[in-house]
């Protein structure tokens, strides 16, 4: 977000959700010199994406805003924002960022198979001439064993391309869509990086440099491969878990 | 062809030496290895030069053709 915009808004800022975008909107709005107040309905900030003990890990860089965790909405007012328990919080500007889910009741009936998105093959396509990209595709990958839906700029950026080609391809003869998820964050100072996609069993391990610069996080399954990695200020882990990753035995074995 | 990666702009994103590595390589820091000067694109790389231009989302690769 612009900081201009921020400063066109009102002193008493309320953010919804502390997750990536609440995280960049709050960052902007104290940046500007604004009062925020963020209200979260899980444990800690992106708790919902990355695990509690992981948004504990978050939780410093939020000194300064009013952060309030477990914290649920029920209506935004003239006022301010009114939670479920009848509190007021007073506002001049509400900015809600709670998640996107995919408009597909328009698709109902249509034959395309829905799941939570357009579900699509690895080529991108939902049915003959058609296919589906970007927040709104479901798309199987071949290297995660599963269906993604992937709502990154990354995927909107690079998938358009393989879906024309699909469209114009004879049969199976058109290109595979199958990149490792890439997200990034810039919120409060730090540099967030997110590569791969953890399984819901697999496990957190925190990794602090020697040099003291930033953190990271790895995941890894049962068999010990990594899935994923968060960095924070550590680009060269990326670097890293991206070679281990983007390779074709990818996930080889970290002890 | 060749590329200049702006060294105040390129921050670690790696994605133009995923998209196209045949082109671009990473230091290691994560950073593209050729930032802040000159860098040639071999002959019959150009394609893949643009595309990991593109995939770039602090725009830090510009292509001189």
């Amino acid at each position: 977000m612009k900081m201009a915009e921020v400063r066109r808004m009102d002193r008493i800022v309320v953010v919804i959700g502390a997750s990536w975008i609440g995280a960049e909107v709050v960052t902007a709005a104290i940046t500007a010199g604004c009062r925020v107040t963020c209200l979260e309905a899980g444990p800690g900030p992106a708790a919902q994406v990355f695990g509690a003990e992981v948004a504990e890990r978050f939780m410093p860089w939020w000194e300064g805003v009013d952060l309030r965790c477990g914290t649920a909405v029920a209506r935004v007012e003239c006022a301010g924002v009114l939670l479920q328990d009848e509190t007021l919080v007073p506002a001049d500007t509400v900015i809600t960022g709670i998640g996107v889910r995919p408009e597909t009741g328009w698709l109902e009936g249509s034959g395309l198979q829905l799941d939570r998105g357009v579900v699509v093959d690895e080529r991108l396509r939902a049915a003959l001439g058609i296919v589906a990209v970007g927040d709104v595709a479901a798309r199987w990958s071949p290297r995660w064993n599963r269906h993604l839906r992937i709502t990154h700029w990354d995927d909107a950026s690079s998938g358009p391309a393989v879906a024309a080609a699909s469209l114009l391809a004879e049969g199976d003869s058109g290109p595979v869509y199958d990149p490792v998820p890439y997200f990034w964050s810039d919120q409060f100072g730090h540099k967030v990086q997110y590569l791969g996609r953890p399984g819901t069993e697999d496990k957190p391990e925190f990794c602090e440099p020697a040099d003291g610069r930033g953190w990271s996080v790895a995941w890894f399954d049962a068999e010990r491969r990594l899935t994923a990695v968060l960095a924070v200020d550590r680009p060269r882990d990326i670097a890293q878990a991206r070679r281990l990753l983007a390779s074709d035995s990818p996930r080889l074995v970290a002890t | 062809m060749r590329y200049l990666v702006d060294q105040a702009l390129c921050c670690g994103h790696g994605q133009c030496a995923a998209l196209a590595p045949e082109v671009y390589g990473l230091d290691d820091d994560g950073y593209n290895k050729e930032v802040g000067h000159l860098a040639d694109v071999e002959p019959g790389l150009e394609e893949a030069a643009r595309t990991g231009a593109m995939a770039c989302p602090d725009a830090a690769i510009r292509l001189f053709e």
